[in-house]
């Protein structure tokens, strides 16, 4: 499996430099956008270019711009439901579990180093599933395809035999 | 065998004297300490013409003076100390100045000084000193402050120069030749310093003196190699010097002869300041303990008419606004306790104890004068001053201090020591009966022979923590807790007083409604009309007439139950208004912390997760050094993480001193002269790395000499919430600038408070002040609450405006001059 591209969403130059050397050690690579966007809108059109198999997003954006990680998460999740992404905060969030779903993970920064071991297991997890996901489905689609490609030459097929 | 001796060069009393004496304030003090040790009644000192080139500083005393032998073979020999031999004066005081720095002191203050010593047995006589005798020339440092004079004026930069010029001349080691040259490029050998700002002059210095006094940098001069002459001096010759010994002694009403030393301190190397002058009458006032004034007088008077303060005798007239006193001594070979209480309620208390065993501390003699801090108690009309004056005097002075043989031992009762753990006991103390350090004046009094158990630390810094020193300890808390057992009586008794109030309000609600019924209930209009309806008309006028005189009668009753009500309502009033007054005060003064303690929780609010992010961080980048020493990757990796850490450490240093010199004590409680561009120097750079953080940048601005009596606390929760305020607003948004600007006018100091943020919509400029007032999603909306009552407290006002130049919210902030005052 060659190594993992994340995009890490922050706002804070020496968390960038020093959680992307944490990652680093467990061969996760994490991307950063140099300067925030000033609005939500567009923000999954960079997720998309950047074609990035996880994120990371700091709840804290607040030396860039007004909205928070959490808002980008929203913003994300409108259009891609399978990235996993894991939401870094300072204080435990009241009721992400209810509005997040399995993709979605929340990693207090006072426990990143007991826990970033883990949670790139996690992330190497969810982006092998994702990619089992997204073959299967493929599979799925072009099974899908095929059998339409079938029926439709069958249709033509007995279309042929009434002429005869 | 060749025989070798050191030698010393002179320029080591010139370094002895600067550099043992570091402080120029101390070192009048020690010289003040020393007159006191010649059993001086009086000393006055006089500062004259500071911060000019004719400064000095007059010490006159009526000590014993020094005779000429003490003088040549003490004063002069460097090294000898009189006091450790002779440890107590003639009148039995404990030497002060143990160090035996006197001499130097006389050099740090001044570059010359001329002593004059009048003593019981020999004529007067005077010698005069010119320090700059000892000098030696150091092209290095003239070079260097050659430099500093180019940049801006600098009077100790241009003095120095000046004492070298003046050595250059005086030493007999230079050539009269370079003499004269140097004298005619300056164009006299006799100059002022303050010459050396002139650009001119600097640059001949620079380039023609300096070659010229090159040739004499290594030129050695001996201490011995510098004379000074003694001159008998008598009343027709030296009649300044007279008249002022005789006027301190015709002053206190001294008996003859007179004798003492005279200081004329010229040339003062220093800039005095109000703060050095607030500084010395602290130290001196704090030299002798208050009831040694009474026993054994030394009456310490200054003349700094520069600093408005002509002829002020220093006492303690605090204690005169004491609430209560405690005399206490542990006596009869330490056997038998005595405590005794009194306050001016006229509330007395008594503890006496006969001990089994001796204490080890040994006989002890305690005062401690205990203050209740409110308005009511605190000021004394007789002595001129005001609460906050009072508050200040109190807040400088109190605590419980040792005194060894008359002298303090430091650092007990010192601002900030709490030995006796007063402070950490009040601190749990829910019904204000408890003692705080900063409640107390105290005097502890031990000495050498009484006392030998008690001994000093061998850092000269306190006593060692024995048994002796428990039991002292032991014995002062009893006394403070029978001024918190008087307390807590009077405390539960304005309980009781209360429940009293309360059943008389009662009483007196229900003998209004007894009158009111009277009046309601007043038959006399029906008994008219039962007489008037009488068939027996003749019957009539009596009747009526007896009607009217029980009317009357009726009226007089009734209006002395009114004046009787009203007796009784006046007494409620007066007394209700009495005991709530006090409740009033301390909650305003609870009210006030509160309210900067809700600045700093705002601060915290808005800056909290900050300070996490980086803890988080610094706890990250030590697991990657660690990671990185075990996989022995490249020190540059290394470095960029240590690199981080180490700006990390630096923004959470500025937040933390932002914090932790907000709480000081004195800055929530004293009431002082603050310098406005000091404090908001010192907030804002404090402020500023963490702001700079978030991309936004703050400017300042502000006059020079803007002075105000506030709490500093307050001016700083100003200046701190409306910078939170406008980081608010700030934060995240493309533009970032926050602008503070503090100007004068004639009537106003002005604040003023600028911000690139979204501005104060239409129609909400009065409602922003509002309590809980916010526009921001996790915002508390007190921050602008809290500026408008601190600013209204003071006379002043707030408003907002749109700014024209950042485009976001203008705040003005107007405290009117001398509002301030009570």
């Amino acid at each position: 499996m060659s190594e993992l591209r994340g995009l890490f969403i922050e706002d804070e130059v020496a968390n960038i430099d020093i959680y992307t050397k944490l990652f680093a050690l467990e061969g996760l690579h994490l991307e950063c956008i140099d300067k925030l966007p000033a609005t939500l809108d567009g923000f999954y059109d960079i997720v998309l270019e950047r074609d990035v198999d996880f994120l990371i997003i700091d709840y804290h954006l607040d030396k860039q711009v007004t909205y928070k990680g959490i808002d980008v998460l929203r913003e994300i999740r409108k259009y891609d439901s399978t990235i996993y992404a894991v939401l870094l905060t300072n204080y435990q969030l009241e009721d992400f579990a209810d509005q997040f779903g399995d993709y979605d993970y929340e990693l207090k920064k006072d426990a990143i180093v007991e826990r970033y071991v883990d949670v790139a297991e996690k992330i190497k997890r969810a982006c092998e599933l994702r990619k089992e996901n997204m073959i299967y489905k493929g599979i799925e689609q072009q099974a899908e395809e095929e059998s339409d490609t079938i029926k439709l030459l069958k249709e033509i097929s007995s279309k042929l035999d009434c002429r005869e | 065998m060749k025989k070798l001796r050191f030698r010393t060069n002179s320029r080591h009393i010139s370094q002895l004297g600067r550099e043992l004496v570091t402080d120029f304030v101390t070192a009048l003090v020690e010289l003040i300490k020393n007159s006191y040790d010649a059993d001086a009644y009086g000393v006055k000192i006089i500062l004259d013409s500071p911060n000019t080139p004719e400064s000095k500083i007059i010490l006159i005393d009526t000590g014993s003076g020094m005779t000429q032998e003490d003088f040549e073979n003490k004063w002069m020999v460097i090294g000898t100390n009189n006091k450790v031999t002779e440890p107590f004066s003639a009148k039995g005081r404990k030497k002060a100045g143990k160090k035996g720095i006197g001499r130097f002191s006389v050099e740090r203050i001044a570059e010359k000084v001329s002593v004059y010593s009048f003593t019981a047995t020999e004529q007067p006589y005077k010698v005069k000193i010119n320090w700059n005798s000892f000098e030696d020339i150091n092209i290095a440092a003239l070079n260097q402050r050659i430099n500093i004079l180019k940049d801006h004026e600098d009077s100790s930069a241009a003095k120095y120069i000046s004492g070298q010029l003046e050595y250059f001349f005086l030493t007999d080691k230079v050539h009269d030749s370079d003499k004269n040259s140097v004298a005619n490029i300056i164009g006299s050998n006799n100059f002022e310093y303050p010459i050396f700002y002139n650009a001119n002059t600097l640059n001949n210095l620079e380039k023609l003196i300096i070659p010229i006094l090159k040739k004499y940098e290594n030129i050695e001069q001996l201490v011995e190699d510098v004379e000074s002459s003694l001159e008998i001096i008598d009343s027709q010759n030296e009649a300044v010097a007279f008249s002022m010994l005789d006027e301190l002694y015709q002053k206190y009403g001294l008996p003859t002869p007179q004798t003492g030393m005279i200081l004329v301190m010229e040339g003062l190397r220093d800039e005095w300041k109000q703060k050095d002058i607030d500084k010395l009458q602290k130290e001196l006032r704090l030299l002798v303990a208050p009831d040694l004034i009474e026993q054994d007088p030394f009456k310490i008077e200054l003349n700094a008419p520069e600093f408005r303060i002509e002829d002020i005798v220093l006492i303690n007239e605090i204690l005169d606004s004491r609430y209560a006193k405690v005399d206490a001594k542990i006596y009869d070979n330490a056997k038998r306790v005595y405590i005794s209480y009194k306050d001016k309620d006229g509330k007395t208390d008594l503890i006496e104890e006969e001990l089994e065993q001796p204490l080890l501390c040994g006989d002890v003699y305690a005062e401690i004068y205990f203050f209740l801090r409110d308005a009511n108690n605190l000021v004394n009309a007789g002595a001129g001053y005001n609460f906050r004056f009072a508050l200040k005097m109190l807040d400088t002075y109190c605590g419980i201090k040792i005194y060894r043989d008359n002298f303090r031992v430091k650092p007990y009762g010192d601002i900030g020591n709490d030995w006796l753990f007063l402070d950490q006991k009040k601190v749990k103390d829910t019904h204000g009966y408890l003692v705080g350090n900063n409640q107390v004046i105290g005097v502890v009094k031990i000495g050498d022979v009484a006392n030998p158990l008690l001994v000093d630390a061998t850092n000269r810094e306190g006593i060692i923590e024995n048994e002796a020193y428990e039991q002292l300890i032991s014995f002062l808390t009893k006394c403070t807790n029978l001024i918190s057992d008087v307390r807590r009586k009077a405390y539960l008794a304005d309980q009781e007083n209360e429940k009293r109030l309360a059943a008389e309000k009662e009483k007196i609600d229900a003998q209004f409604d007894n009158v009111k019924k009277q009046y309601q209930d007043n038959p006399f209009m029906k008994q008219i009309e039962d007489v008037t309806q009488t068939t027996n008309h003749k019957d009539i006028p009596e009747k009526l007439e007896q009607l009217a005189k029980a009317f009357i009668e009726d009226s007089e009753k009734k209006k002395a139950d009114i004046q009787k009500l009203q007796n009784d309502y006046d007494h409620h009033y007066s007394e209700t208004k009495r005991i709530y007054q006090d409740k009033i005060n301390f909650q305003e003064s609870e009210l006030n912390l509160y309210k900067n303690l809700a600045s700093l929780g705002m601060l915290t609010g808005s800056f909290g997760h900050e300070t996490s992010d980086i803890v988080s961080r610094i706890q990250t980048s030590l697991h990657l050094i660690n990671v990185y020493l075990d996989k022995d990757v490249d020190k540059n990796q290394i470095k960029d993480v240590v690199n981080i850490v180490s700006g990390d450490f630096g923004r959470i240093y500025a937040y933390s001193n932002l914090i932790v010199n907000f709480l000081r004590k004195r800055k929530r409680e004293a009431t002082v002269d603050i310098e406005f561009g000091d404090v908001l120097a010192e907030v804002t750079g404090f402020y500023r790395a963490i702001v700079n953080s978030f991309n936004v940048t703050l400017d300042t601005k502000c006059e020079q000499q803007i002075i105000y009596t506030m709490k500093q606390i307050d001016l700083e929760s100003i200046i701190i919430n409306m910078i939170t305020n406008a980081f608010e607003q700030v934060k995240g948004k493309q533009i970032r600038q926050i602008r503070i600007c503090i100007e004068q006018s004639l009537s106003h100091i002005i604040l003023k408070f600028e911000d690139s943020g979204d501005g104060v919509p239409k129609g909400k400029e009065n409602d922003i002040f509002r309590p809980f007032e916010t526009t921001k999603e996790e915002g508390i909306g007190l921050g602008l609450n809290i500026v408008k009552d601190i600013v209204e407290n003071y006379g002043g006002e707030i408003k907002v405006e749109r700014s024209e130049t950042l485009h976001g919210a203008k705040f003005v902030v107007l405290l009117p001059k001398g509002g301030s005052e009570e």
